[in-house]
């Protein structure tokens, strides 16, 4: 009986030796730490979907785009709810999480470079969220894998900006002292030009600080920016502009560049989304150049003149908002056809690439700084037509291909604007002519098209007659944030309990 | 451990002593009775008690051995004595007043029959113990191996369905292939949905997977150990769940154990019950026996959705073929719907008619519905199983061999499904004390095509159909490619500017082909030694295995991969069990039966995928992984667990009447943090046979047992879930990036814990011809480890915590009973009910988490309290709804009628409130007929094909305004927001049916249903027809299942679970249901 019992033992203690499992249980396929540079990628163009996707979202409500009756019922006609803004939302503060591992990588490592774009990330990221969301979590963002921070704290906008002011400054600070030679890998943005990245943040708080302007007055820190080149640097010419290239077809612009169609035209006419006739009403009224870039001539006179030369090329915009009877009214009364109007045109989608903050807004926003004696040195003039030209610049001829094949904006053709009276800069009414000059520019970014409307009310929009509600000024909540306790308790606290609707503004809207 | 053995010796004493001096007290007079005892085939009966008792004398008993040999010593010679022989599973015998006589010449030869009452029924219990039924102190439900052969099922899994009561079996489609999701006494657990509520499957006495492996077309592997990836892409094939493809020929029978008691010493795995099945072995068999059993089968949709005949394609009553394209606005000839003009025969211009030689012009054919789209397109499905089986046995060997093919046609054309089982069951008393017991399978399936489901996916036959043109003649698009495209572009009604956004569904069946190719092998090693009559020591080795290597193809122009697809997804999983047993049965007293097993069991799991995409083809339709236009995608995952585990159970029996019963384990889990990685768990039941103990027993009153049951089950979780890591993912531009896991793990998780209790009775009445078994059960799980869904600002989509409280409770009926029973005839009904009620006790709202969220397709699955705007039940589904104003009245805003889907509201759960069956059997002389109907009440369930069928135009719902030329307006009834005042804005019939019917609540229905789920006619050939053949016997038989549905939900059978069988309750567009039709024939040589 003994040995049996023994046995028995033996077997237990068998077991029992085995017990060592933690070696079991780590995923042999993902680490438990990487390189701080691999999570770079995936913050940065998460950061730069989020704007891409505004293009046709904000983008609509603002009218770069329109889209054709029906087509789009939801969001032209503003039947939207929270479900409506779901990726917009989620999509953008989901970013934050590797952010946030980014900068606990950074310091365990003691890599300040990495410390500071993880900053400049967090604010670009979280500062679309707030321009379009209003009130949001910022410090406590992202960090519920930290116990008791599962529901992050709610902030209001103007403490939000304030944070990020700060968080600028820290990032421009750390810059500033590193020693020469540090570069960043995986740059996706600068190819690890840290200079770049510091003009980034300092022309980035530029856009924080004029966008709270109309509730705040900033004229003191834009002043010390704008004059203080030394210390805050900030975008000189058009390269330092913030523009990702993407570079592989199953990247983020493949709304526009997906399926181009085989007729030559290098665009997808079926594509739902047509530049808007408040895009087109302006372009033509400056005869700007920028037309050609944006807009695809129509379907229809593509084919014409493609078979007979003589045939003109035609620009036409969509009007918003119209409901898919009202559409085919509009074909019958005009006699115009769905191969009528413009579609985005073949150098965008063929370049590929995403303006996440350009020279020329920032050169919009000083002049428009100067215009308002906030203070800042220069001549109002001069930065606004160099703001102009700093937008035509994006669109400078590559390669050699003709301009009917990747059109460009040539030398004539921005002297030949420049020659129309109505294109000087008339201080009178310089306020409006920035605004426009904003709104062109920022075209597809429909975040900042409609930012700058929000604040300015310029250009002026009219709603299509068949909407559900006025133009939105908000996003509202994702259904999937809005039973966050955190949330919950800070509307009951601030917006007496209701849940804000796309018709309530934020913050710093006047 | 000294003074533990000190015990030991001290008892062994005892016993010595014990044994002794009842010898001693009777050794003078003796005379003794030899015999043995034989079954009815002469086969030596080992184990029979044998016993008698006379008149003031104690009790004699003893116990036959290997030869069926007995003694009986101690007798008074010259006196007569009652002698009775007991077995479990056997007819008691008695020998009335047998005289002892003096010499050795008191020989006896007895032979036992067969127990067939339900009486003395025996059961297969945890660890493959068979014990008799009334020694069970838990509630056990054994189905014969007949029921399961004859059922003709090709999922297995299917074939319990209204067999067990508390057994709730859900089909996910008729397709080939498809899986079935089993459920017992509802969901305990959270985490990983229905998968995770799965019952363990253990084939003679080895945990065998019933995970349902898929595949996405986003390969990313499997991210949670118990449950396939659902959240990581859209699954659009069904590979069927693992424990479905059993070869039910080779079942002898099958054992539910249903609460987390009756399965306590299988681990937690087993924590929502245990199917046990028992293989076909052998044993038993006299000669070389052959078995020959073949099958056809014929299956048809048991229901389609009823679509409308009135309007065709179009929208708003107009429509004109022009180049499909939509070139020329407002003919609407690119769009997917049946808003366009009425069916009247008209002359209109359309994708089929005629183009004229000369002027290239189409020539305008009638405007006509065509009725039969769907079922000219469906085919009979045909099932062909043919199976052979050899066994034998004698005295030392036995062994069966069993071979299967399965080869079958779906529904849809071009799919199919073949399987080869070969099983090996063989055993051998290589010494008198040792024997060695091998049972192999090794079955290989797969399929050239399965056909594709899902709401979202192109390709899902049952939404080409529900998007068909109604005017649309199916023959015209059997030749699916352009016939100008060199097989490049297929042959499609409806294009946009680049391509088809409607794929020809014969294009689809032939040319977008999901295969498959697996092969399984489980089995076991098994070793019993005899080390002492009462003391056995059974060493175990088993394994499962299956390696499925998937491919999936799709052609250039398919709707969704335009430029063509291809994906390979090899699947491999194992799993390794080694157990010891050691049982200890002495004869302690007479009136005292006891025994005792200790155990153990070293588990360990491995799962590992390795998957490519090629997502664009360079050559069209060369489906190769280095014919990749862009980068391929590709990835791997391993997984693996270990749990080490001993167990031990004893039993105390008493006069056979009071059984007590006791076990413990203890595991120790990989999967968990070291300080929490070993867990314990008891149980206890009690079974007391009241009728017996308390002298009730009679003719009419045949038994009464009483038994009651309590568990306390621990569960661990997938592994990898303790440490934060980085995901390492393709990122920008083709190069590799890393993503913290969006699921955030837990360190200090600990086992989730279920304590269960329940009692019941077993019945039986009148000669044994009513029964009646009822049992109540409730069960309470805590620390419930849950993937908090955490809301999108916290970063991470979810966080791992024990959080909460869930409780279920329910009743279990079964009642039996025979109205008549005679020699010719004999009629027997079957009753099984039961219910479940589960509760969301708690979630952890003091830590701001009030709602879960499990699964989402349209309609969601959450978990919420009551406070919460919830049901506070598990399964229950929320989404949005049509805002109804204080009175009633629905609101409209610009004449539309106003949505909510911010805040989602309660739409059902779909948990039924009870389910039942009633089966019928009548014999008549060889004849045999038997029927079963089965049901679920309440419950809801949620319909896709409603609302994309109305969206579409294609149902009937559709039609209500529509005027004589497909156009026409509707003024909705009800409030306008703006104004307050009545609605009286009139608006485009399309568009009001289509903001009316855009909501998940208005697409759930109650979805209680009756089902004849089958009948069958069977005729054994009279042995006396066989008695110059070589036959033993042959039979014949007719089966049809699942022939009639009464439900209310319209358009689809309402036992539904979306996807693969994961989301129970929500209908996502997959095959219909089959309704069978086969004839089978079994010969025995």
């Amino acid at each position: 009986m003994k040995k049996y019992f023994a046995c028995l033992a033996i077997a237990v203690l068998a077991f029992q030796s085995c017990s060592d499992f933690e070696d079991i249980n780590v995923d042999p396929n993902n680490p438990a730490i990487v390189p701080v540079e691999m999570l770079l990628p995936p913050v940065i163009s998460g950061g730069a979907n989020t704007m891409v996707g505004s293009g046709r979202r904000a983008g609509q409500y603002v009218q770069h785009l329109a889209y054709p009756g029906g087509s789009s019922e939801a969001d032209g006609r503003f039947n939207l709810t929270g479900a409506s803004w779901r990726e917009e939302w989620n999509g953008a503060v989901r970013l934050i999480k590797d952010v946030n591992q980014m900068r606990l990588l950074a310091e365990q490592n003691n890599q300040p470079e990495y410390l500071a774009l993880a900053h400049i990330n967090k604010v670009y990221i979280l500062s679309l969220v707030t321009d379009v969301f209003g009130d949001i979590p910022y410090d406590e963002a992202g960090m519920g894998n930290v116990d008791g921070l599962e529901f992050p704290r709610f902030q209001a906008q103007e403490e939000v900006y304030q944070r990020m002011l700060e968080d600028l400054e820290h990032a421009n600070k750390l810059l500033a002292e590193l020693p020469a030679g540090v570069s960043v890998s995986r740059d996706i943005l600068y190819n690890g030009d840290l200079q770049k990245w510091r003009k980034f943040a300092n022309t980035l708080k530029i856009r924080i600080l004029m966008r709270q302007s109309a509730k705040k007055d900033v004229a003191q820190h834009v002043t010390e920016i704008f004059n203080n080149p030394n210390r805050y640097p900030v975008f000189a010419n058009v390269d330092d502009g913030a523009t990702l290239v993407y570079n592989n077809s199953s990247d983020f612009y493949a709304w526009f560049i997906r399926n181009p169609s085989s007729d030559g035209s290098g665009v997808d006419f079926s594509d739902n989304a047509r530049v808007s006739d408040v895009m087109v009403g302006l372009l033509e009224n400056g005869a700007d150049p920028r037309l050609f870039i944006y807009a695809a001539p129509t379907r229809n006179s593509f084919l014409a003149n493609a078979s007979d030369a003589s045939k003109e090329l035609e620009y036409r915009g969509q009007i918003a908002g119209l409901s898919s009877a009202e559409q085919q009214e509009l074909y019958e009364r005009t006699g115009l056809k769905e191969g009528d109007f413009s579609v985005v045109s073949r150098r965008i989608r063929r370049d590929n690439r995403a303006f996440l903050m350009t020279y020329s807004e920032l050169l919009l926003l000083k002049a428009e700084a100067i215009q308002r004696d906030m203070g800042v040195t220069g001549h109002v003039e001069e930065v606004y037509q160099e703001a102009v030209n700093a937008s035509f610049d994006k669109w400078k001829q590559v390669g050699s291909q003709p301009q009917i094949q990747n059109p460009y904006i040539s030398d004539s053709q921005r002297e030949a604007y420049w020659a129309r009276a109505v294109n000087q800069y008339q201080p009178e009414k310089g306020l409006t002519m920035i605004a426009e000059q904003y709104f062109i520019d920022s075209f597809l970014n429909g975040f900042e098209g409609w930012a700058s409307w929000r604040r300015t009310g310029i250009p002026e929009i009219k709603t299509g007659p068949s909407v559900l509600a006025s133009i939105p000024v908000r996003y509202v909540y994702s259904d999937n944030e809005q039973n966050n306790p955190s949330l919950i308790e800070w509307v009951n606290e601030h917006m007496e309990g209701n849940m804000p609707n796309h018709n309530v503004k934020v913050w710093f809207q006047p | 451990m000294k003074s533990n053995r000190f015990f030991i010796y001290l008892s062994w004493l005892w016993l010595a002593c014990l044994f002794f001096s009842i010898d001693s007290l009777y050794a003078q007079q003796s005379g003794q009775v030899k015999g043995r005892v034989l079954d009815q085939e002469g086969n030596p009966l080992t184990g029979v008690s044998v016993s008698t008792k006379r008149n003031q004398e104690g009790v004699r008993r003893t116990v036959s051995d290997q030869n069926g040999v007995f003694v009986l010593n101690n007798l008074q010679i010259g006196q007569q004595y009652p002698i009775v022989f007991t077995l479990v599973g056997y007819k008691n015998h008695e020998e009335t007043d047998y005289l002892v006589s003096a010499g050795d010449n008191n020989s006896l030869l007895v032979r036992l029959t067969e127990q067939s009452s339900e009486l003395e029924e025996v059961v297969v219990t945890a660890l493959g113990i068979t014990r008799a039924a009334k020694s069970v102190g838990f509630s056990v439900q054994q189905v014969g191996g007949d029921k399961i052969q004859e059922a003709h099922e090709t999922n297995l899994v299917n074939t319990l369905s209204g067999r067990v009561a508390g057994v709730q079996i859900t089909n996910s489609s008729g397709g080939i292939g498809a899986s079935s999701n089993i459920q017992i006494r509802g969901q305990n657990f959270v985490s990983g949905y229905n998968y995770n509520n799965s019952p363990l499957f253990v084939v003679d006495g080895i945990p065998i997977s019933n995970n349902n492996e898929q595949s996405t077309r986003a390969f990313t592997g499997r991210q949670d150990f118990n449950n396939p990836n659902f959240t990581g892409g859209e699954g659009e094939v069904d590979y069927g769940n693992a424990a479905g493809e059993i070869d039910p020929n080779d079942i002898e029978s099958i054992s539910v154990l249903k609460g987390p008691n009756a399965a306590a010493l299988y681990g937690s795995r087993a924590s929502n019950g245990v199917v046990l099945i028992t293989t076909k072995s052998g044993r038993g068999a006299k000669g070389v026996g052959i078995n020959f059993n073949s099958h056809v089968d014929f299956g048809t949709p048991l229901k389609l959705p009823d679509y409308q005949y009135e309007y065709g394609q179009g929208r708003y009553g107009v429509y004109e073929y022009v180049d499909g394209m939509g070139t020329e606005a407002g003919k609407f000839d690119n769009i997917m719907e049946n808003w366009g003009p009425a069916l009247n025969g008209q002359l209109l211009k359309q994708w089929d008619s005629p183009v004229d030689p000369q002027t290239g012009e189409r020539i305008a054919t009638p405007f006509v519905a065509h009725r039969n789209q769907l079922k000219d397109f469906l085919q009979t499905a045909k099932t062909f199983t043919n199976s052979l089986s050899i066994a034998n046995s004698n005295d030392k060997l036995n062994y069966r061999f069993s071979y299967t093919n399965l080869s079958q046609s779906g529904m849809v054309p071009n799919t199919d499904l073949r399987r080869n089982s070969l099983g090996v069951n063989a055993g051998y008393q290589i010494i008198p004390k040792l024997r060695l017991d091998v049972a192999m399978n090794w079955v290989n399936s797969g399929s050239d095509n399965r056909a594709s489901y899902g709401a979202k996916n192109d390709e899902s036959v049952m939404r080409m159909f529900l998007y068909m043109p109604r005017n649309l003649d199916i023959n015209s698009l059997r030749n699916y490619w352009k016939p100008e495209s060199g097989q490049t572009e297929q042959h499609s009604p409806i294009f946009n500017m680049n391509g088809t956004i409607w794929n020809n569904p014969y294009f689809v069946a032939y040319e977008n082909l999901n295969g498959n190719n697996r092969d399984r092998v489980y089995g076991n090693v098994k070793a019993t030694y005899d080390i002492r009559a009462d003391l056995k020591l059974m060493l175990r080795s088993g394994r499962d295995f299956y390696n499925d290597k998937r491919t999936m193809r799709h052609a250039n122009s398919s709707s969704q991969y335009k430029n063509g697809y291809y994906q390979e997804d090899d699947v491999y999983f194992i799993e390794t069990n080694h157990d010891m047993l050691l049982s200890y049965s002495p004869k302690i007293h007479s009136d005292f039966s006891f025994n005792a097993s200790l155990g153990g069991n070293l588990m360990a799991q491995v799962s590992k995928r390795l998957g490519a995409i090629a997502p664009r083809l360079a050559i069209p339709n060369v489906y190769n992984l280095t014919n990749n236009g862009e980068p391929l995608l590709a990835g791997n995952t391993y997984q693996e667990k270990r749990i080490n585990s001993i167990y031990g159970t004893a039993q105390i029996g008493f006069r056979d009447m009071i059984y007590l019963d006791v076990t413990g384990r203890n595991d120790w889990s990989s999967a968990l943090p070291k300080a929490n990685n070993s867990y314990f768990y008891p149980s206890a039941s009690l079974s007391v046979i009241a009728s017996d103990l308390l002298g009730w027993t009679s003719e009419k009153f045949n038994m009464l047992k009483l038994r009651g049951a309590a568990s306390s089950v621990r569960r661990d979780l997938e592994p990898y879930r303790t440490l934060p890591n980085f995901l390492v993912t393709q990122g920008w531009g083709g190069e590799t990036v890393a993503i913290h896991n969006n699921n955030y793990p837990n360190e200090n998780i600990r086992p989730e814990k279920v304590v269960s209790y329940e009692f019941g009775f077993d019945s039986r009445l009148f000669n044994n011809r009513l029964g009646l078994d009822l049992t109540y059960y409730n069960s309470r799980t805590t620390d419930l480890i849950i993937p908090v869904t955490l809301n999108p600002s916290a970063g991470y989509d979810t966080k791992l915590m024990n959080v909460g409280e869930m409780t279920n409770h329910g009743m279990e009926l079964m009642l039996s009973g025979a109205p008549v029973r005679s020699d010719n005839f004999s009629w027997d009904i079957f009753i099984n009910y039961s219910f479940n009620r589960n509760k969301v006790v708690s979630l952890a709202e003091d830590r701001g988490i009030s709602r879960i969220r499990q699964l989402e397709r349209w309609a969601s699955l959450e978990l919420r309290t009551e406070n919460t705007k919830g049901d506070g039940a598990s399964g229950s589904l929320y989404g949005d709804y049509l805002i109804y104003n204080d009175n009633g009245l629905l609101t409209h805003y610009n004449g539309f009628p106003q949505e909510e889907n911010g805040d989602w509201g309660y739409l059902g759960n779909v948990n039924p409130k009870w389910i039942g069956s009633i089966a019928n059997d009548f014999r008549y002389k060889n004849w045999n007929l038997s029927f079963l109907f089965a049901g679920q009440k309440g419950g809801v369930v949620h319909s896709r094909t409603y609302i994309d069928g109305i969206n579409a135009g294609s149902l009937p719902e559709s039609l209500p305004f529509r005027d004589e030329n497909g156009a026409g307006m509707i003024t909705g009834e009800g409030i306008d927001i703006s104004t307050g005042q009545p609605n009286n804005i009139a608006v485009p019939v399309r568009d009001y049916w289509r903001s009316y019917y855009n909501n998940d609540r208005i697409a759930t229905f109650d979805a209680s249903y009756l089902k004849l789920r089958e009948v069958k006619i069977s005729y054994r050939l009279p042995q006396r027809l066989l008695q110059r053949t070589a036959i033993k016997g042959a039979s014949v038989s007719f089966i049809g299942r699942n022939l009639m549905l009464w439900s209310d939900v319209p358009h689809i059978d309402p036992e539904v679970s979306a996807y693969d069988g994961q989301f129970v309750g929500v209908e996502a567009m997959s095959l219909p249901s089959m309704r069978n039709f086969g004839m089978s024939v079994n010969v025995a040589f």
